[in-house]
């Protein structure tokens, strides 16, 4: 069977309980490992980074060579037994850790550094990066951003109601909360750390698979006149076949350069482009197998709607 | 149009010189403080103003040129120096208080010390009938407030006055004197140790004040037969303890020039800056660090560099997969895109935006957005010329129809881009910000260039030739009939099977692919001749 000849004849309004079934599977997965991680509180089964604990981390590169258990000697005299240490590879091979410590007063990084380069000589083009961060600052990045997120859906129900109907707007709004459960339950699962690029990634997600979404929903708004003699899923099935180069094309575009971004970017880059990957994708099949079956299924509640569905039917079999 | 690249260029050019550079790119500090009251509560907000225009002056006199200061929320205050070197210098010089203070010594202002510890100091002050919500206050502030009495909690570094380990004090308040009445502060050096200090100067009033204090002084000192002393307190540190000589006649009516501040070991740096910090006056308010983050100048450039290759490599396979796809049509898209690129980067640098990490993978994201205003008004011509237009005219209806679609989606993603700009804080603002720039620059894009291109395009008689988009006269009149048929067939459509109109579609699709080497008879017949676009479509669909 000629797949891609398939997918541009696809019923897909018809097979809306796989889609959903995918999709909840998925999902699914992600809370069930938020709630094992997390012990109970979904909040705490993510992996977050240094920005929402409170603490001191320091990027060092050494140019003499130095072996871990050295490192944590020397960071243990100087009163930090209970730091967190890392050695990191990097492509130079230079001896590079990271060092993570409670928060330390500035006598205390002078005199853990000083330490340090006594030691092991800490090279001095760029061989220290200290970031220091206190116990809100995390929270008050993950507090405005979920007080984003609320407003900007309520905006886009609004704007969809005036635009489309509310039953798109419902449509639409699904497909946002599935694509952030989808990017919130794939960081747990995988267990990557969450840091404030990856918020920053997933409100612009936000914007993506919305812009996706309205592109279909374009396309059915215009069909529906044209069309208006069967039933609403096919009508629907119809929209989504005229877009689905356009669906496919834009998701390819978008994708390659944040797949080169996830290949080639530096660490924090890396950060962005795994959030985006995860979520373009994901707003790219909410598109058709969210936003639109749910519609459908509101449409087709319609008294004329239904009609057309069930005159359609014997014909089904 | 060309105007406006042109203006572009001339912004960018010479690249990297008239690009703004976010910290992470740099190098350089980030502080975010947050700022209390010395009672601690919340700042005013003309408080927080002129914390503002205080740090504003302190930074600009470490000689930082790029500096940001920002107020964050009611009570916090952002920072970035970019490109700065000595980062402790800068933390010293810009989060103090610098609240200069001047104390008598006698046992009637300072009530306790010197003793050796912190803790010592409050048992004693309790011990003298202080109450212990004060002593709460001192504990955590160094500063009691409320109803009078208060107290200040003072320490005295090594050497202050001959002492060899730190000791603690505590003063009662108000002070003799304080900070405002400073006209000038010069970083200097003590004539007869050699050692730095800081020589102040007082406005008329605080000579008037400082000459009260050293008269009176003076006149104790010559009834007790015993040299008094006064503190000079620095944000609750003792810098210096003068002596007030009561056998030399000549301090009789007090001293009226000025004070020196030496403090224990002044190193020639701590001199300046503290001359600097006391020039420009004392903060209203506490600040403390909520978060700091320095970034060497070598990370910068290296993730600038990653960040610029990945993105070229990016932008090389998106042209390369447009024009593989589009042919013709997809180098009227390259074009687009590199105009865009050469747009949003000249916005870039007149506005200024400050690029940042967050901003270079937002930049990379609008290249798919950018890209997409032209495959929706392509996918749109190609479809029109399918229905049986002539080129022409499906390129100006296309492009209406294309364009509405576009207008849309656009409207709603700088809505969220918008609301996120407004709401969110730190690195999901940049994130916004480009986000927004990117989407209005590629309407421009695609109304004032994509639209002129085509226009010319379909000027000439080779373009009308619908066989130039991909589309031939066979699957013309495939999709034709097949929409024809659409009526006739609506009921018919049926889940499973490929009903003719669905089928129709599916060829029109086909067709939509442009490299497919269509045979006349396209339906049925695309089986086993799939090319090489289907197949990575297929990959994905997978």
């Amino acid at each position: 069977m000629n797949f891609f000849r398939r997918i541009y004849s696809f019923d897909y309004m018809g097979h809306k309980k796989w889609w959903f079934t995918i999709s909840a599977i998925i999902i699914g997965a992600g809370l069930i490992s938020m709630f094992v991680r997390g012990g109970g509180n979904p909040l705490k089964g993510l992996n977050y980074g240094l920005e929402f604990k409170e603490g001191t981390r320091i990027a060092v590169i050494f140019t003499k060579p130095a072996a871990l258990g050295d490192v944590r000697a020397v960071v243990t005299a100087q009163g930090h037994p209970d730091a967190v240490i890392q050695q990191v590879t990097n492509s130079s091979g230079a001896s590079s850790f990271q060092i993570q410590t409670s928060t330390l007063t500035p006598a205390q990084q002078t005199s853990l550094q000083q330490a340090l380069d006594q030691r092991f000589s800490i090279d001095p083009q760029g061989g220290w990066n200290l970031s220091l961060v206190g116990a809100t600052f995390g929270h008050q990045v993950v507090s405005s951003s979920i007080k984003a997120i609320v407003i900007a859906l309520l905006l886009i129900l609004a704007y969809v109601t005036f635009r489309f109907q509310w039953k798109f707007a419902v449509g639409a709004i699904a497909a946002e909360v599935h694509d952030l459960l989808v990017v919130v339950g794939i960081y747990s699962l995988t267990g990557r750390e969450v840091t404030t690029a990856t918020i920053a990634a997933v409100l612009t997600i936000l914007g993506y698979s919305l812009y996706d979404t309205v592109i279909v929903f374009d396309r059915i708004r215009e069909n529906q006149p044209k069309l208006n003699r069967v039933p609403y899923g096919d009508m629907v099935n119809v929209s989504i076949w005229e877009t689905l180069t356009r669906s496919i094309n834009t998701t390819m575009i978008t994708l390659l350069p944040v797949v080169c971004l996830l290949l080639f970017g530096g660490a924090t880059l890396k950060d962005f482009a795994f959030a985006l990957l995860v979520g373009i994708m994901s707003g790219a099949y909410s598109s058709i197998f969210v936003a639109s079956p749910i519609t459908t299924i509101l449409k087709e509640r319609e008294p004329q709607y239904r009609k057309l569905k069930l005159a359609a039917r014997p014909e089904k079999t | 149009m060309a105007a406006l690249v042109a203006a572009s260029l001339y912004f960018i050019i010479p690249p990297g010189v008239k690009t703004h550079l976010g910290l992470d790119l740099q190098g350089g500090l980030e502080i975010v403080y947050t700022a209390k009251t010395a009672t601690g509560a919340a700042p005013s907000s003309d408080q927080m103003d002129q914390t503002v225009s205080i740090l504003d002056r302190r930074v600009n006199g470490l000689g930082v040129t790029e500096s940001a200061i920002q107020k964050q929320g009611t009570d916090q205050i952002s920072i970035s120096l970019p490109g700065i070197k000595n980062t402790q210098q800068a933390l010293n010089v810009i989060g103090k208080t610098a609240q200069l203070e001047f104390y008598y010594d006698d046992p009637q202002h300072r009530p306790v010390g010197p003793v050796a510890t912190k803790d010592e100091a409050l048992k004693q002050l309790k011990s003298q009938g202080v109450p212990a919500t004060k002593i709460a206050q001192l504990a955590a502030t160094g500063t009691s407030y409320g109803a009078p009495p208060n107290y200040s909690l003072v320490e005295a570094k090594p050497g202050v006055f001959g002492n060899t380990s730190s000791v603690w004090f505590v003063y009662k308040r108000p002070p003799a004197m304080v900070g405002s009445a400073i006209s000038k502060a010069t970083a200097g050096f003590n004539s007869t140790t050699g050692k730095p200090n800081v020589l102040i100067d007082f406005t008329t009033a605080g000579s008037k004040q400082f000459q009260d204090i050293t008269r009176n002084l003076y006149h104790t000192g010559l009834l007790k037969g015993q040299p008094q002393t006064f503190a000079i307190v620095l944000d609750n540190v003792m810098s210096s303890d003068p002596q007030i000589d009561y056998t030399d006649s000549t301090l009789m009516n007090g001293i009226s020039g000025g004070a020196e501040i030496s403090g224990g070991n002044m190193t020639v740096q701590d001199s300046k800056d503290l001359a600097l910090v006391l020039n420009i006056g004392a903060l209203p308010v506490r600040l403390s660090v909520a978060e700091q983050r320095s970034v060497s100048a070598t990370l910068g450039k290296d993730s600038l560099h990653q960040g610029l290759i990945a993105g070229l490599i990016g932008l090389g396979i998106v042209l390369i997969y447009m024009l593989a796809y589009y042919r013709f049509l997809g180098l009227v898209a390259d074009l687009a895109l590199i105009v865009y690129g050469i747009l949003l980067w000249g916005l870039f640098n007149v506005i200024p935006v400050t690029l940042t990490l967050p901003g270079i993978a937002g930049m990379i994201l609008t290249i798919g957005v950018a890209a997409d205003a032209n495959v929706v008004i392509f996918e749109r011509i190609k479809e029109e010329v399918r229905h049986g237009k002539t080129v022409r005219s499906a390129v100006n209806s296309g492009y209406a129809r294309g364009f509405k679609t576009i207008l849309d989606a656009n409207i709603l993603t700088m809505l969220t881009a918008a609301v996120i700009f407004v709401f969110a804080t730190a690195q999901p603002k940049g994130f916004a910000l480009t986000l927004i720039l990117g989407v209005l620059v590629s309407m421009l894009t695609a109304v004032l260039f994509t639209r002129a291109m085509l226009g010319v395009l379909a000027g000439f008689a080779f373009f009308s030739k619908p066989a130039f988009m991909g589309v031939r006269t066979s699957q013309i009149e495939a999709a034709a009939v097949s929409e024809g048929r659409t009526a006739a067939s609506r009921k018919r459509r049926t889940t499973t099977s490929a009903a003719p109109a669905a089928e129709g579609d599916a060829a029109a699709a086909t067709a939509t692919a442009g490299a497919a080497p269509a045979p006349a008879q396209n339906r049925g017949a695309t089986t086993g001749s799939r090319t090489s676009t289907s197949r990575k479509k297929k990959k994905k669909r997978r």
